[in-house]
């Protein structure tokens, strides 16, 4: 009964669309003629498109494809619906602190939501539990405990309240819960929390009463979650948000927090209802410090970084190798992104291409950087024709490898799957994936083993894609180092880029050099960073949007933080469809 | 029957932490109605290395159904999986032989269709990179809505690594509480009340008065958004208002708390899996003779390669896929099935020993060790499982064979199966009081054509 092919492969995921019917079909659509960004250059409010606050630079890149055939041009505004997001784990405790600004509250240990394309912050996989709600009230437990004995710090009050206790409680909280809510409150909003207050007082004391009405504040739905106003558009179903609504969704995006003062200040004086004073605010917020935390967990949850935690090679192949390395990796591979996303030209191809790394004095040897003196992180130049880029990331490398072997599978699945946004597909239940044995007599390289794979019919049709971009990777070993050879024989790193362009190429670098130009690699991330921004996975209505989105990050040659503008310019980050269901 | 000095020390405490209730939630009235019964789930991954699992002798045949009487087994006749199970063995079934069906009809990752159907055997949608979403409830969910006298946590899911396999009605994964430490403090942290109040207790006491709060705030938000978003937090809502009733039972409960666990041993060390099994299964324990809860599903899936002498590599991509054709890999995988059978003897062991009525907490409380996959294959034929407890419920003390009965289609081939496990998930439900005569998705789709029926129960399995 048994279907015998022997197929190798490294865990989940991995046989491609084209093994079964399951393709994508939007993947196909969108790497043809149909792009226009000659839709960029319409008014950014009336129409589908992404903001125009720079839209020179997206028209820059515009095919001449006639704009009448595009759908898109002067459609009306269209949007998926976005389920209520709460809080993620970072966003609550960074929340807590800024709140109790200047006393340091601990993280509280809550539930990260299941992942969907490697992000967390979908509000469709934001389930509440019975643990989920129970981790809140804990949580608001605790906070309050850290809090209260630094209750003048952060109140204003004496520590007993004083003589005028009640009137202290009742000016701070009518200060913190708008904060805690972002959005100004009714007296009557805030009645419910006095009377509260004023009930526990009457039984007990000051701190006991205050801890009581904070941790109702810290469980109410209005901190917990993302409730957002909106009003009608010229489009039915779809509103725009309002100014505080607008400013929370830019605040947790780049600083994980509610907004600071200047924020807030434009809120409240509607300041952030067209799409340049949103361009301006966010400019202004990627300026900060604080953004960068939140931007690079993008690039963790989209590269899967957290894979380097589970790193265990054969310390008899590789002696060097310390379980102490998945740490400094990953330290590296957050350098690496910061740097290239913040500090250098800001592009997917300077990501993909760029010719220095971050590397401490354990990282330095396995980059071939020898002349490495001293302590701590420091920006080298990599040796050129061997390293460059993000697919030369040791850390990355290693983390797609077996124990003795590279795997080209992981490697090319990751490829695949993250940057060209194909889905891919395990083999069949029963299929043999246990490698070939080794012959001692006829000794064969990684890649020979892996041959199998595209001899054979039955994997073939998944595995010429996987292994042709994953043999690309064969200079490195399982460590992430340079290898000239393997097991004797010299290495042969050629492959195929299958698809509509059906590239070959030899080696990481060239193969890097080809993503990082490629656009349906541009197309595949800036759908990433839509599902990150906009936590959720763009819908049929927004295929316009995304359209747009897609040419401006094009034609910004791949800029994130300038894509991050765009989207949350756009109306499809400003504006919602509304659930008008009874 | 051991004695509450010989219990104690069996749990690992020092005597005076814990204080067995009579019966502090149970009422005469219900004790009548029904047999306080209890439910716990064992789920561990990767499948089994099932050459080594099943047990045989010479004159059975795997065509035929068969039974062995697992009482008149030498040790050296039980195979070397279940070996650690061998001075239980008139405690346990061991049934052989079902299906995951369910988990077989659609095409996508087994891992993430296996997790999904497991306890559900609905048919699973995919969710990218994640467990599947499957079309209903798990079973333990569905036991846990409908037990007439739940305790304070109307079901507990633990998780010592591992994807989720408890769902929720509308096929959302519920979430397991993956640290130890978090949950001594969530089932105990409520349950003791000093005779002087300070702020901390005057807090504490007053938390309803906050969740009320909380609450209204929902009931009154709710009404203003979409139904999909209302729905949402209306389910906030109630469940805020579960947790009031909880802590409100909690301080019902006579039962104080243990000391919180220790020295846990680090990440990559032999000992680190075992350290964390016992805690779980002390509180388990605790959590069940204290009536806090009578659902409970322990998740493993995290055992170091150092536990079970593997030399370096990930246990699932290098050992577990090879178990079929590589001999050094199938024997680390049989040490690591072999670990999880020790764990679950311990487990059952420590219910055995905690007395309840006129026998033990054990006799009423069936515990369940399933897993994901049925092998390292990924396949779903034959999936190994394990039945301890429940007193006169089950045929314990027996190996029973389902021979496959059917040939179903599955995406790319057609393999023969035994009945589906939606059947035995009816008898558990059964067992715990529910009214079902199915469960799950009530068909397959037969080789050829035609569908499978896996509607009924398994008689087989009862006693």
């Amino acid at each position: 009964m048994k279907q015998f092919a022997t197929c190798l492969f490294a865990g989940f995921s991995l046989c491609l669309a084209g093994c079964s019917s399951k393709a994508d079909p939007e993947l196909h659509s969108s790497s043809g003629a149909s792009q226009s960004p000659s839709s960029t250059e319409a008014e950014p409010d009336h129409g589908n498109n992404a903001s125009s606050s720079d839209s020179t630079s997206a028209s820059s890149s515009a095919s001449t494809s006639s704009a009448d055939l595009d759908p898109c041009v002067n459609a009306p505004l269209s949007l998926a619906s976005t389920q209520l997001r709460r809080l993620t784990p970072a966003q609550y405790n960074a929340s807590v602190n800024a709140l109790f600004a200047p006393t340091q509250i601990d993280a509280q240990p809550l539930q990260d939501s299941p992942e969907t394309f490697g992000f967390t912050n979908f509000g469709a996989r934001q389930q509440p539990s019975a643990l989920v709600i129970q981790e809140f009230q804990q949580g608001a437990l605790r906070v309050t405990a850290q809090a209260m004995p630094e209750v003048e710090r952060w109140s204003g009050c004496p520590s007993d309240g004083g003589a005028q206790g009640l009137s202290c409680a009742e000016r701070f909280l009518r200060e913190f819960i708008p904060r805690a809510f972002r959005r100004p409150q009714s007296e009557a909003a805030l009645e419910p929390y006095f009377t509260h207050f004023r009930t526990q007082l009457a039984a007990s004391n000051f701190q006991v009463a205050l801890s009581l009405t904070i941790q109702a504040v810290l469980q109410a739905p209005e901190f917990i979650y993302f409730i957002e106003e909106s009003s009608p558009s010229d489009e039915p179903g779809i509103e725009k948000l309002d100014s505080f609504s607008v400013a929370s969704r830019l605040s947790y995006l780049i600083w994980d927090r509610m907004p600071d003062q200047a924020l807030w200040d434009a809120a409240s004086r509607g300041e952030l209802s067209s799409s340049e004073q949103v361009a301006s605010q966010a400019r202004r917020m990627l300026a900060d410090p604080k953004a960068r935390t939140a931007m690079v967990r993008f690039f963790q949850q989209w590269l899967d970084a957290k894979r380097i935690d589970r790193i265990s090679l054969d310390t008899a192949t590789y002696p060097s190798y310390e379980p102490r390395f998945n740490a400094v990796f990953r330290q590296a591979l957050d350098r690496r992104i910061e740097h290239a996303v913040f500090d250098g030209p800001g592009t997917l191809a300077s990501l993909l291409t760029q010719p220095q790394a971050w590397v401490n004095a354990d990282l330095a040897p396995l980059y071939g950087v020898n002349d490495f003196a001293g302590e701590g992180w420091k920006l080298v130049d990599l040796p050129a024709g061997e390293r460059a880029g993000l697919l030369t990331d040791a850390g990355w490398l290693a983390s797609r490898s077996h124990a003795v072997h590279p795997s080209p599978v992981a490697r090319g699945v990751f490829v695949l799957e993250r940057m060209l946004c194909r889905p891919s597909y395990p083999p069949p239940a029963d299929t043999d994936t246990t490698p070939p044995k080794a012959d001692p007599n006829a000794p064969k390289t990684n890649r020979q083993r892996y041959e199998q794979h595209v001899l054979d019919p039955t994997c073939a049709g998944c595995h010429k894609p996987i292994d042709g971009i994953g043999m690309g990777f064969e200079h490195y070993d399982a460590f992430g180092r340079w290898r000239d050879e393997d097991n004797g024989f010299p290495v042969d790193a050629s492959g195929l880029l299958v698809g509509s362009k059906n590239r070959s190429f030899r080696g990481a670098l060239e193969l890097s050099r080809i993503l990082s130009q490629d656009d349906e690699v541009q197309r595949c991330v800036s759908r990433q960073l839509f599902r990150y921004v906009m936590a959720r996975d763009p819908g049929q209505a927004d295929h316009c949007g995304l359209e747009a989105l897609d040419a401006r990050f094009v034609g910004s040659q791949g800029n994130f933080i300038e894509q991050i503008i765009s989207i949350v310019s756009s109306r499809t980050f400003r504006y919602r469809k509304v659930d008008t269901t009874p | 029957m051991l004695h509450r000095r010989t219990l104690l020390q069996a749990l690992g405490l020092s005597a005076g932490s814990l204080v067995l209730n009579s019966l502090p939630l149970a009422t005469s009235k219900v004790r009548a109605q029904a047999p306080y019964r209890r439910i716990l789930f064992y789920v561990t991954s990767h499948g089994t290395v099932y050459d080594n699992w099943k047990i045989r002798q010479s004159s059975q045949n795997d065509s035929t159904d068969f039974d062995i009487d697992l009482r008149t087994l030498a040790k050296e006749q039980f195979s070397s999986i279940l070996d650690p199970l061998y001075d239980l063995r008139s405690q346990i079934m061991v049934i052989d032989g079902l299906a995951n069906a369910v988990g077989r009809v659609r095409g996508f990752n087994e891992h993430e269709m296996g997790h999904a159907c497991l306890l559900t055997a609905s048919l699973p949608s995919e969710v990218n990179g994640a467990v599947a979403r499957p079309a209903g409830p798990s079973i333990d969910q569905v036991i846990a809505a409908q037990l007439q006298v739940p305790g304070p946590f109307a079901s507990l899911e633990y998780g010592i690594g591992g994807w989720e396999v408890n769902f929720d009605s509308n096929g959302h994964p519920v979430p397991l509480q993956r640290d130890v430490f978090e949950a001594h403090n969530r089932i105990f942290s409520n349950t003791s009340t000093p005779q002087t109040p300070s702020d901390s207790t005057r807090i504490a006491n007053a938390q309803s008065s906050v969740l009320d709060l909380a609450s209204r705030q929902y009931a009154q938000l709710a009404s203003k958004l979409g139904a999909e978003d209302r729905r949402k937090l209306e389910q906030h809502r109630s469940l805020i208002r579960d947790l009031e009733q909880t802590l409100s039972n909690l301080k019902e409960i006579n039962c104080q708390a243990p000391d919180a666990p220790s020295g846990q041993p680090a990440w990559n060390t032999a000992g680190w899996p075992r350290w964390h099994e016992d805690a779980y299964f002390k509180l388990s324990a605790l959590a069940f003779s204290c009536r806090l809860s009578r659902v409970i599903t322990i998740r493993h899936d995290q055992i170091p390669n150092a536990t079970v002498q593997a030399g370096p590599g990930d246990l699932h991509n290098d050992f577990a896929h090879h178990t079929h054709s590589n001999a050094q890999a199938k024997e680390i995988m049989t040490r690591y099935h072999r670990h999880q059978a020790q764990a679950f003897a311990r487990l059952v062991e420590q219910l055995s020993e905690i007395p309840e009525d006129s026998g033990s907490v054990l006799d009423n409380t069936i515990v369940v060790w399933c897993n994901e996959l049925a092998n390292g294959h990924h396949e779903m034929t034959d999936i190994p499982l394990v039945i301890a407890g429940g007193g006169s419920t089950f045929r314990l003390g027996q190996y029973i064979r389902f021979a496959p009965t059917h040939t179903m289609q599955a995406p790319w081939s057609q393999p023969r199966i035994g009945p589906a496990h939606n059947q035995l998930l009816t008898s558990l439900g059964q067992a715990m009081g529910l009214s079902i005569t199915s469960f799950g998705e009530p068909q397959v789709p037969q080789g050829g054509g035609g569908q499978i029926s896996t509607t009924g129960s398994l008689p087989r399995i009862l006693a």
